[in-house]
């Protein structure tokens, strides 16, 4: 996923930075210049090089692909395009879906797998947060709005969720888990069949 | 108490005297243009006005007292027993944390005792710990007497003993508050806490900013117009620049915390609509105001500490600082951008990607001053002959540690890697890697510096 991508690329050049700047702090350490040295001469290394122009390309290029990232995972118009709702409360999820108005699951969500799935997050009560780590970021369900989040599961299966805002006492239970459904399944879950 | 007070007041002017780039000319005791009689006089005078300036030499002189040494010397001790109480806190916490479901603490306790351990840290260790700091050690570096308005000092350290015991006394009433160190609503109001623990830290938290309001203005006003003669900005010690940029920040972040406070206190006890949906409120509101002043925060917290490395590490590796002004500019825009980036905090709340980006940009921005910073106090390990002294040893300590803090903030900023990791360990390692390197550390290193036991 774009996400892993990021964060390999993100851990690997901070690696590779911690190391540098801990290098140069441990040569510090060793290096043996004359003590009444009081001038100025490393500006231009320190303060330009590596204090201005190392930092402002390094973080200029990983904001562009950040964000060039966030726009493809940005919900966007799509043909096969499903739409869900996902009510929070303390300490339960209510699933309504937009295929048939009258279907309600509790605490599992059935989506079609290989198909983007737009959920509509809100809250009952207090601030909670839909997250599923392996199908998307988390996105809160704020009372009073509605916040969209673009899902899409590559394959069948189920995939983990839970809640990510701190709820009261009940949170640390506050799961629930998502089935992806291949196009045969789906219809039978949208019939009321088991699925 | 009269004695202490002078003799703490010579310890920073000493070491200040000991710097390289100082000249001998400016030591007190060497000045060419005094007379023995002048100096008699000058003795005499410094005697007369002594029982006006000391504090009550009797017990309740402790209570009394407006001289900064004592006031910074009881905030010190104040300040350090809150950290005490905030690491017991921790402790409870990785216990209960050790193994999955863990009966250690039930749900009802170990909220209250999360929330109370960042609350605890944060208002009432961090910010009184770098104020005291300033109140005992500003006087001696500018080379005054007292701070400006005394009282007000006073007026400070009182207000923050009533703010943090009155947070303490509910926890230990099994009253605290069990919202989260954030407090966001609706969790935290009175709909889903009915309790009294939120309204207590409303009122300590409302106190503390209170007493920091007090003690910021105390500094602006010390550092503009008590400075020794011939003392300009620009020759200030460098701590001195780095408190005045925080006092600054406090005035200007301070406020929109206790607007918040204020409504979500109203709403509590008159049912006033600020933040509930049901009447018209808006939960975001609280977030904005509270992450308004609480990003803000995190640089009131760490530049007092940035301004001790630039005291202490130039002594370790003998030799003046490197980019004197460069690193108050660095300070100067940390300050201006971290007014700039409260959204951060923000990014899974469904703000248009637009927004975000714009908070995204100056996220990662804030890296670069920071960045001057520490190249510069590297550069100025490169120039001189490093001493590994105690306080240098924490210094390698603020240097790994912080680095670390800082590059994972990095990663923060950037927008769909904080979908997946904001509300993780991942932004709890962070802030704990930042704060103890950026701000315990460095403080550590100080308090040794200036106290070497010998």
């Amino acid at each position: 996923m774009a996400i892993a991508d990021i964060w390999w690329v993100m851990l690997i050049g901070a690696a590779a930075i911690f190391l540098l700047v801990m290098g140069l702090v441990l040569a510090g350490l060793a290096s043996r210049a004359a003590p009444s040295d009081e001038g100025e001469r490393g500006t231009p290394v320190w303060i330009w090089g590596l204090g201005l122009a190392f930092p402002m390309v390094t973080l200029a290029a990983l904001t562009g692909y950040g964000l060039m990232i966030g726009e493809r995972l940005l919900p966007r118009a799509a043909p096969d395009l499903v739409t869900v709702e996902a009510e929070a409360r303390q300490w339960a999820w209510t699933f309504r879906y937009a295929d048939d108005p009258a279907l309600r699951t509790e605490d599992v969500l059935h989506i079609p797998a290989g198909r983007p799935v737009d959920v509509r997050i809100t809250s009952r009560d207090v601030v909670h947060s839909f997250w599923v780590p392996q199908l998307a970021g988390k996105l809160d369900a704020i009372p009073g709005r509605v916040n969209v989040l673009r899902i899409e599961a590559a394959t069948p299966g189920t995939y983990a969720g839970q809640s990510a805002e701190f709820s009261g006492t009940g949170y640390a239970g506050h799961v629930f888990s998502v089935e992806a459904h291949d196009p045969a399944a789906w219809a039978a879950f949208l019939q009321g069949g088991a699925p | 108490m009269t004695a202490s007070s002078e003799a703490a007041n010579q310890g920073p002017a000493e070491r200040t005297a000991e710097r390289p780039d100082q000249r001998p000319d400016q030591r007190p005791d060497q000045r060419a243009d005094q007379t023995p009689a002048q100096r008699a006089a000058a003795l005499r005078l410094h005697r007369a006005l002594m029982p006006i300036w000391s504090s009550d030499q009797r017990f309740r002189g402790w209570l009394t007292t407006s001289n900064n040494n004592d006031i910074g010397t009881l905030f010190l001790i104040v300040a350090t027993s809150f950290f005490l109480i905030g690491g017991i806190l921790a402790m409870l916490i990785r216990a209960q944390l050790a193994t999955p479901g863990s009966a250690f603490l039930a749900p009802e306790v170990y909220n209250q005792v999360f929330t109370m351990h960042g609350t605890v840290m944060m208002f009432l260790f961090a910010i009184p710990f770098f104020e005291a700091m300033a109140v005992l050690l500003l006087p001696g570096m500018l080379g005054t007497r007292d701070m400006a308005f005394p009282r007000l000092g006073a007026y400070g350290l009182w207000v923050y003993m009533f703010g943090g015991s009155a947070v303490i006394i509910a926890m230990l009433m099994g009253l605290a508050p069990d919202g989260g160190w954030f407090m966001y609503p609706p969790l935290s109001s009175a709909a889903f806490s009915p309790g009294i623990g939120p309204d207590v830290w409303l009122l300590g938290i409302t106190s503390i900013e209170v007493s920091a309001i007090s003690a910021a203005i105390e500094v602006i006003v010390t550092v503009l117009r008590y400075r020794a003669a011939g003392m300009s900005l620009a020759r200030m010690p460098i701590f001195a620049w780095f408190i005045l940029i925080v006092a600054v920040m406090i005035l200007t972040a301070f406020p929109p915390m206790i607007l918040g406070s204020l409504l979500l206190e109203v709403e509590r006890a008159f049912d006033w609509p600020f933040f509930q949906v049901e009447n018209g409120g808006d939960p975001l509101l609280w977030q904005h105001l509270f992450w308004l002043f609480g990003h803000p925060e995190v640089y009131i917290i760490f530049l007092p500490a940035a301004g001790m490395i630039a005291t202490v590490l130039p002594v370790m590796a003998q030799t003046n600082l490197l980019g004197y002004g460069w690193v108050v500019a660095a300070a100067v825009s940390l300050a201006v951008l971290s007014f700039g980036l409260w959204v951060h905090h923000m990014f899974t709340t469904g703000i248009p990607h637009m927004g975000l980006a714009f908070f995204s940009a100056a996220s990662t921005l804030v890296a670069v001053p920071t960045a001057v910073m520490i190249f510069s106090w590297i550069g100025t390990l490169w120039k001189g002959q490093v001493r590994l002294e105690l306080p240098m040893l924490w210094l390698l300590g603020f240097f790994a540690t912080f680095v670390i803090g800082g590059l994972t903030g990095v990663m923060l900023a950037v927008v769909p890697f904080n979908w997946q990791v904001h509300d993780t360990h991942f932004v709890v390692a962070h802030l704990h890697y930042v704060l103890i390197g950026g701000y315990v550390f460095p403080m550590i290193a100080a308090v040794s510096h200036g106290d070497p036991g010998e």
